[in-house]
């Protein structure tokens, strides 16, 4: 895995295009619920309004880990973590063992349904006008990660002097 | 030995991590790894028996494991580090781990119409059998889906349970007084609080006695518990826990030196009490094996300890639970042994026309958790609940929107606490 998807939260405008390039990818059909992406809205309070959801490809998948059918799966090229639908009996275990709410069950196809990066080229990342979702390399996410660490820290500072 | 779930991740962890030792399998089932959670579904017809297999012998074969399918172990020498099967042949190993997994709990004789539900034979011999009424003992899990997918087969079903409630290692009284008015309204009847004490019949299942009342069915299922196969270690003269199971060490390793075990057939400690109990589950079971495979080949990990989880969709109502429930608490025998002084338990809990949730805290530690109809931020709830992370913190959290900015994936239970 040499690549992330990357989610800039405070740049997010939540106009869900996301989800609509998500659910017509996969599924043709341009619906939220069908999507592998979420725009969660706060309701009130706090500054970032939109937050966008979505897998974040674990290391150490709880998902994977309780899939009594062992259908959840690696895909070493792209990193992603895939579902088998042939394999998955829709017992939702993964659903409920996500801590992020990553994995959601389909419920047309009656089978569980995640983000597997598509294949290496995520459409959300392309179709983001705002730079909230981006496609990188590793070394640039940690960078970017690093300085969006110190702005951070400097508006901690800011409150604590204030 | 055994090739259930923690047989298999215990061997494919060791070849994952030494690819040169020798790695042998030997089950007493002919077939390679399969889902007997996904049992049930085979049983209503929504999955076909090849879609019940997670390996074929093509991946065991990829992982240069030697299978030994269909052979029972007979003996073993823990001091020579030799093995012998029934058919005869002698084996050596360096280093052995049991993973003989459990059985269920079957009491009495059998007759013919009386079933259990633990392997595909039992599966396959429960589809031959065509009956039309069937009483299942047992309102657990495995109680509440063979009913269910008995029903999608056109039978008549009731379930009587010796307990006062359904599902009742999973649910409180609300809770399961909840599923079984979803069971009534689809047509399954339960019986709450009988014993059952007599099957009817010579050679065929003619009917149940319980205390309360007679019944005549002529399908019987026990779905009444699974119990550690154990046999084989006590010979070995391995230590078997108070529960039954093997005895075990953080390593996995049994009180014999070189033999460790895996799976159903071990009481590991819970994650949240420390105090050992058979845990008999799918991904405990997965991450035993692993840890088990590590250990013995000399990279030594700890087993953090095992988590419950219970999920069953009943007629598309999806309930859902993990941790205690507050009547299992009450039972512990010393709760101020928990936390080290005395502690008090409080419960949240909401009741809305199609959701219901309830969480069991244990002073400012959540212990146990239960949904129907709902999903979001369970998933959540349980990675704090086995992290030990105190409710008084996340609440804070909760009520300060400058935190959770910071937060954000705490969102999804603001609503729990709110």
């Amino acid at each position: 895995m040499n690549k992330a998807l990357v989610i800039n939260p405070e740049k997010c405008a939540g106009c869900h295009s996301c989800e609509m390039i998500c659910s017509l990818i996969h599924d043709s059909e341009c619906n939220f619920v069908l999507s592998r992406i979420g725009i969660m809205k706060s309701n009130g309070g706090g500054t970032n309004e939109n937050i966008p959801m979505v897998c974040q490809q674990c290391r150490e998948p709880f998902c994977a880990d309780v899939c009594v059918m062992g259908a959840i799966s690696r895909n070493e090229e792209t990193g992603a973590l895939i579902v088998n639908q042939d394999g998955c009996i829709g017992c939702k275990t993964c659903v409920i063992a996500c801590p992020l709410g990553g994995i959601l069950y389909h419920y047309i196809k009656q089978c569980s349904m995640k983000c597997d990066l598509c294949n290496g080229d995520p459409a959300c990342a392309k179709s983001c006008l705002y730079g909230a979702l981006e496609f990188l390399p590793m070394d640039e996410w940690g960078r970017k990660k690093r300085l969006k660490g110190a702005q951070n820290l400097s508006k901690l500072l800011d409150v604590v002097y204030k | 030995m055994g090739n259930g779930i923690g047989g298999f991740s215990a061997a494919s962890t060791a070849r994952q991590i030494d690819p040169l030792c020798d790695v042998t399998v030997i089950s007493s089932e002919v077939f390679p790894l399969y889902s007997a959670c996904a049992l049930p579904d085979y049983i209503s017809g929504h999955r076909s028996r090849e879609q019940l297999f997670v390996k074929t012998n093509r991946d065991y074969e990829q992982l240069r494991i030697h299978m030994q399918f269909g052979q029972e172990v007979r003996e073993v020498d823990p001091v020579s580090r030799k093995l012998s099967t029934a058919r005869g042949e002698s084996l050596c190993f360096d280093r052995l781990i049991l993973a003989t997994g459990s059985e269920a709990i079957l009491p009495g004789k059998t007759k013919k119409g009386v079933f259990k539900l633990r392997t595909l034979g039992d599966a396959d011999e429960l589809l031959k059998h065509g009956g039309r009424k069937a009483v299942v003992v047992g309102a657990g899990p495995i109680g509440i889906e063979i009913g269910i997918a008995l029903q999608n087969r056109q039978y008549e079903v009731t379930i009587v349970e010796m307990m006062d409630n359904v599902l009742p290692l999973g649910l409180d009284g609300r809770g399961a007084g909840r599923v079984k008015a979803i069971l009534a309204e689809h047509g399954i009847r339960v019986f709450n609080g009988e014993r059952s004490e007599k099957i009817l019949g010579n050679g065929q299942v003619e009917g149940i006695v319980t205390n309360k009342r007679e019944m005549k069915c002529d399908t019987l299922v026990w779905a009444i518990g699974m119990r550690p196969r154990v046999d084989l270690a006590r010979e070995i003269g391995i230590k078997i826990g108070d529960k039954g199971g093997i005895k075990v060490d953080r390593h996995m390793e049994t009180s014999i030196p070189g033999i460790y075990a895996c799976g159903d057939c071990v009481e590991s400690m819970d994650i949240l009490t420390g105090e050992p109990y058979p845990s008999l589950f799918w991904h405990n079971a997965n991450r035993q094996g692993a840890v088990a495979a590590r250990n013995c080949l000399g990279f030594p990990v700890e087993y953090p300890g095992s988590q419950s989880i219970l999920n069953v969709d009943v007629f598309g109502n999806h309930v859902a639970g993990f941790g205690f429930t507050e009547a299992a608490l009450h039972r512990f025998e010393n709760i101020k042994g928990l936390g080290g002084k005395m502690a008090t338990i409080s419960v949240f809990e909401k009741e809305e026309n199609q959701s219901y949730y309830r969480l069991v805290l244990l002073d400012d530690r959540l212990y146990g958790a239960q949904f129907i109809n709902l999903d979001s931020g369970a998933g959540l709830l349980w990675s704090l609940m086995f992290r030990k992370k105190s409710i008084k913190d996340i609440v804070k959290i909760l009520n300060d929107d400058t935190r959770l900015i910071h937060n954000p994936w705490l969102r999804p239970i603001k609503p729990f606490f709110v």
